[in-house]
């Protein structure tokens, strides 16, 4: 996804999707996520690695690793598997964090 | 030149440790608490300052300044921070609820919790609104009221427009009441003091400025009865 696009919906996705416009809805991947620091997304988001550098509203689910850049800005539950939180993100919303492969469901 | 190098280098040495003294004026150091990998808490800690936590603690904290959890470092409790928290890759924060200002967590570290940020959690902070007390000047020279009775019906009687200015005298007068009785003895007072006398009227107001021309007495009376 460049700049310009986006997405309103619900994408179920066999692969990797890197956002860099605007996006609502629903995104499950099996491969990885990148929201773009110049993105703006309202949505579900799950996948296997999620890396987040622009600005996210909503529920985060990370199979593997979640990522949040320090310009990101996430208002949204997450869970994960593992978190990393870079100096300057800014995080509003419940963690939780352990295993959860069984209750993966996008794949 | 030997005197003049010396002077500026001794100048320079001595300010340095002076200057990392004094606490946090410049912000430069604070407070700090370590609590080392053997060391453990349970309870509430509250910390002007920064705490570094490499051992275990259950409980609450909350640091006016960082916190970091580092090494092996394992809290299990709710976490405020004024400024910073930082968890280390291989520390734990099993929390309730975390409040900090700015939040760093690296890859590995176990992390769990309700996780508030912005610039707010300083709102937290306990500030003490000063009370103002309210201060009651105690008219204590202004004896006369009590003597009244018989001057203020010459009083009220004669100067009419006088009744205005009272309103203004009357929380004075109200509250001497208690001291008069005291001062109230010296019959001298009541020729001399006769004008003061016209503040008090200001209670009965309404009555004195219609009762003034006819009888300025009747209503007096209940004021003393209730002093006595």
């Amino acid at each position: 996804m460049g700049p310009g696009d986006i997405l309103e919906g619900k994408l179920i996705y066999d692969g990797s999707v890197h956002a860099d416009g605007r996006l609502e809805g629903e995104l499950r991947v099996t491969g990885n996520i990148e929201v773009a620091s110049g993105a703006t997304v309202k949505a579900l988001l799950e996948g296997g690695n999620v890396t987040l550098k622009g600005n996210v509203e909503g529920m985060v689910t990370a199979r593997d690793k979640l990522t949040l850049g320090k310009n990101a800005r996430l208002s949204g539950d997450i869970q994960v598997r593992r978190l990393q939180i870079d100096d300057g993100a800014t995080l509003n919303g419940h963690v939780r964090m352990g295993d959860f492969e069984h209750q993966a469901s996008g794949q | 030149m030997t005197l003049s190098t010396r002077r500026p280098a001794s100048r320079v040495a001595t300010p340095v440790p002076a200057d990392a003294g004094p606490n946090g004026s410049n912000g430069s150091r604070r407070n700090s608490v370590v609590l080392g990998p053997n060391d453990r808490l349970r309870g509430e800690l509250y910390i002007e300052g920064d705490l570094r936590v490499t051992g275990t603690v259950e409980g609450n904290l909350e640091v006016t300044g960082d916190v970091e959890i580092a090494g092996s470092g394992k809290v299990k409790g709710d976490v405020t921070a004024y400024d910073r928290l930082t968890v280390g890759s291989d520390a734990s924060l099993i929390a309730g609820e975390v409040r900090v200002a700015r939040l760093t967590v690296d890859d590995g570290a176990t992390f769990s919790g309700k996780v508030s940020m912005g610039k707010q959690p300083a709102a937290a902070k306990p500030t003490p609104p000063p009370e103002p007390e309210v201060m009651a000047p105690r008219p204590e020279p202004e004896p006369q009221p009590i003597p009244a009775p018989v001057a203020d019906a010459v009083a009220l009687a004669e100067p009419e427009p006088v009744a205005i200015e009272p309103v203004v005298i009357e929380p004075l007068s109200v509250k001497p009441v208690a001291a008069k009785p005291v001062q109230a003895k010296p019959v001298q007072a009541k020729p001399v003091q006769a004008k003061p006398v016209e503040a008090k009227p200001a209670q009965p107001k309404p009555i004195a400025a219609k009762a003034a021309p006819v009888k300025p007495i009747p209503p007096k009376p209940q004021p003393k009865g209730k002093r006595r």
